[in-house]
């Protein structure tokens, strides 16, 4: 296992962890990733600097994968691939680099790193990380063989019997929570913190959809399912805003919100997913109610009848009865 | 060599907007008569299309008008793989006036789905993060053309020719991680650097594509005398894999529908697509998707309207909406011209043998296809008005980009179908309505290098001395008042 720990290293890292010393600078270097206000950029370069220091520390070059696979999203993802593809083609035939690159493949092209880490361990059966590697894959929701990973468990715990297999995928980040400005607008706070606590939760729904995007660890229906969540979730969000903006007198940028809305509810009118019109449409028509603007939650209330008609569904019968009979109160009152 | 072209190229600048002032200041006699109200003339399927062939048009409609996100995560944006940079998030957004898949809309001007801003203007503010707002470039207003912007030479001197995203995903609320940020026009312009092109419609070009070469040719050697004793010659522009002629775009550098949806989708919204397949300005951190962000669709859900449409690609589509779209209806029909559009349309001309001032010698009247797949599409006259051969227009029109074989000054003669209800004209938009429209766009024909030296038929810099269309433009500055109103009267029925 020489090429594990050759070169300029001042430690040498085991088959199975990171020595000591070099456990200890991976932490240093890897301060930065806790902090959601650096770019994935600022935060990889200690990484790098010390992939740079350690070149053949083969859990420098894991830290520094996993710090991109946390933060990063496609773009550096394929640059970190490319990376590895061509240190892995400048070092034909050695099992370090073609581990690593198998690595970088999981998640991202798990049947390649499957095969990756099997010509692995052709070269060298005994590298235990290999096994390690495969026993994660195989205990993953997408690429479950229980049988498989019971064998690399068992073949990996041989060689490093104090260490873990990671279980994949890592946990995603939760999504944005509007709870806080439902709150604060509910009580009519004029809290000037209402639009920023929005934004980032849409943010979070955001970048919790590329959490799962670029990993094949997900489904296509999985990943579309998120996608759609999110989009149903920001129609709650206007509204919070549009809703945030009446109460606290600024009209100006109410309007434009609600009229870029009333765009959008256009556009998916014809969308094959009748829910996200559905909820889209009801969220409009309930701050035209709000607003008094009866004429607009009429017509919202009439297309809405139409897709209702194409799409019979008893729930948004009820739904639809409802919001009619608000517009009568209200329209009653004027 | 590019110092002294800079120095060209701030002159040029100066030198067309003393034209267009000039020219607006002594055009009081004739007027464009604007843009013709409703109804709208175009945007509907070539009328003898099966019912097969309509239902695929109709989606591929649809989907020409889906709006981007970068993820295709954001309500009401369902469209995936805007950016990284990007100067609109639909093709629909832009191709709107008089109907979807025309050009440039205007908020009072426009009519239909082109009654609107320029869209162009919003695309700073949606959905950016509150504080992260990018900055309007200032050739683009509410009331102007749509418009991208190119710039002329890299920052050491090679030439660029490329298209410059006006705006970046960078603030997006839904591209977190990505910080690229806007070019800066402001210097750009300021180095004279940038020039612009506006978006043609893309009405009945699937007749268009489906002139053979062998007529094109012929239509172009059709009055070869005549069109010379005026200076006109032009050439057409070619593919350097098959030597064909290419025909869509301001300099006819692309071959075909499917081209020219593909390189739009990548140059405009920033969509990688089968044809285009890489992602332009791919810093790491504002690459979000596998590329090509556009592809076919292998599985489809639900009964689609069009299997054809729902199973193919967006940019599919959207070469499918262009090829299977009617030409745009001249209103009235020739048979139904007054006095002055009827004597308009004698004087522009009707064909090489009644040239009249001489307008048609380029912008030819009549094509005929070739045999097609597309019921009712193949073997027909329809009227364009272009020889879609390139013409040097001089210094005056120089945009000082090389595409193809198109040169600065070369353009590909522009398809007057439809211009009755088109509001900007020339490549870039700089004839409108508040410098006399189509008239400032006919005067502008007329051009000369002042680089030349007598004799010389070219400048320095490959520019003809004198326009191609020259000789026809004075004819027509020649005409009376009345004459040159009846040739606007006759084009604002096309």
């Amino acid at each position: 296992m020489l090429w594990l720990c050759t070169g300029a290293a001042p430690a040498q890292s085991s088959v199975c962890e990171p020595s000591a010393e070099v456990g200890q600078q991976i932490e240093s270097a890897s301060k930065g990733l806790a902090s959601p206000t650096l770019t994935l950029e600022e935060v990889i370069e200690p990484l790098r600097d010390l992939r740079r220091r350690l070149p053949k520390d083969l859990f420098v070059h894991t830290r520094y994968q996993d710090a991109i696979k946390e933060r990063g999203v496609e773009g550096h993802l394929k640059e970190m691939l490319d990376e590895y593809l061509a240190l892995k083609n400048e070092h034909a035939d050695d099992p370090f680099y073609l581990y690593l690159y198998g690595r970088a493949l999981e998640g991202r092209s798990t049947p390649q790193a499957i095969s990756a880490m099997e010509e692995v361990l052709r070269f060298d059966p005994n590298f235990a990380l290999a096994h390690q590697a495969l026993a994660e894959i195989y205990g993953s929701a997408r690429f479950r063989d229980p049988k498989k990973e019971k064998s690399e468990r068992a073949q990996f715990l041989a060689a490093c019997s104090t260490s873990a297999i990671p279980s994949p995928p890592g946990a995603l980040p939760p999504p944005g929570d509007l709870a806080q400005a439902e709150n604060l607008v509910a009580q009519r706070n004029p809290n000037t913190d209402v639009p920023e606590l929005v934004y980032q939760a849409m943010q979070r729904d955001a970048w919790r959809l590329q959490r799962i995007r670029p990993f094949d660890w997900y489904t296509v229906e999985e990943k579309k399912q998120v996608a759609r969540e999110g989009q149903l979730k920001q129609w709650s969000a206007w509204s919070l805003l549009v809703r945030y903006y009446r109460n606290t007198d600024q009209q100006d940028k109410a309007s434009p919100l609600l009229e870029e809305m009333q765009g959008r509810l256009d556009r998916i009118q014809t969308d094959p997913d009748p829910d996200l019109f559905w909820a889209a449409g009801a969220t409009l028509t309930a701050l035209y109610l709000e607003g008094n603007q009866l004429d607009s939650a009429r017509e919202t209330l009439k297309r809405m009848e139409t897709v209702l008609v194409k799409q019979p569904d008893r729930k948004r019968s009820a739904e639809l009865a409802r919001l009619k009979a608000k517009l009568k109160g209200r329209a009653a009152k004027r | 060599m590019f110092k002294r072209k800079e120095v060209l190229l701030r002159s040029s600048v100066v030198f067309s907007a003393v034209a267009a002032l000039t020219i607006a200041a002594t055009a009081a006699a004739q007027t464009d008569p604007g843009p013709r109200p409703l109804p709208v003339n175009a945007g509907g399927p070539f009328p003898a299309l099966s019912p097969t062939e309509r239902a695929f048009f109709s989606s591929a409609k649809e989907r020409f008008k889906e709006v981007d996100s970068v993820s295709g995560a954001v309500a009401g944006e369902a469209g995936v793989g805007l950016g990284p940079t990007f100067n609109t998030n639909s093709c629909a957004a832009c191709h709107a006036q008089p109907d979807v898949g025309g050009t440039s809309p205007h908020p009072t001007l426009g009519i239909g789905t082109g009654q609107a801003n320029n869209p162009e203007v919003a695309m700073a503010s949606l959905d950016r993060l509150p504080g992260r707002n990018q900055t309007v470039p200032s050739f683009v207003t509410a009331t102007g053309p749509v418009r991208e912007a190119r710039f002329i030479i890299n920052p050491d001197g090679s030439l660029d020719g490329g298209v410059h995203g006006l705006y970046t995903i960078a603030g997006r609320v839904d591209a977190g991680s990505c910080n690229l940020a806007q070019p800066n026009f402001a210097q750009q312009l300021q180095n004279g650097n940038v020039i612009f092109r506006i978006p043609t419609p893309v009405f009945g070009l699937g007749l268009i594509e489906n002139v053979p070469d062998l007529a094109l040719q012929a239509n172009l050697a059709n009055g070869a005398s005549t069109k010379q004793s005026l200076g006109i010659f032009g050439r057409f522009n070619t593919t350097g894999n098959d030597g064909t002629i290419t025909r869509f775009g301001w300099k006819a550098q692309n071959k075909s529908l499917l081209i020219f949806a593909g390189e739009a989708y990548n140059v405009e919204q920033g969509v990688s697509n089968e044809v285009f397949p890489n992602e332009r300005s791919a810093v790491p951190g504002c690459v979000f998707n596998p590329t090509p962000e556009d592809s076919t669709n292998l599985t489809v859900s639900g009964t689609p309207a069009s299997p054809a449409s729902a199973f193919s690609s967006d940019t599919v589509n959207f070469a499918a909406f262009m090829r299977l779209s009617a030409p745009p209806t001249p209103n009235p029909p020739a048979s139904g011209h007054n006095t002055s559009q009827a004597r308009g349309s004698f004087l522009f001309g009707t064909d090489v043998n009644n040239p009249g001032i001489g307008c048609v010698l380029c912008h030819t009247r009549t094509l005929h296809t070739a045999n097609s797949p597309f019921t009712g599409m193949g073997n027909t006259d329809f009227s364009p008005f272009t020889d879609v051969a390139l013409h040097h227009m001089s210094f005056g029109l120089a945009d000082f980009i090389n595409q193809g074989a198109a040169g600065f000054d070369e353009f590909r003669t522009a398809p007057l179908w439809g211009v009755g209800q088109r509001i900007f004209f020339l490549h870039d938009g700089r004839a409108g309505p508040t410098n006399g429209g189509l008239l400032t766009a006919i005067l502008q024909h007329d051009s000369t290098s002042p680089f030349c030296s007598p004799g010389q038929q070219f400048d320095p810099f490959g520019i003809a001395c004198v326009s191609e269309a020259t000789q026809v433009t004075e004819r027509f500055e020649a005409l009376s008042a009345s004459d040159k109103q009846a040739i606007l009267d006759f084009l604002r029925t096309l």
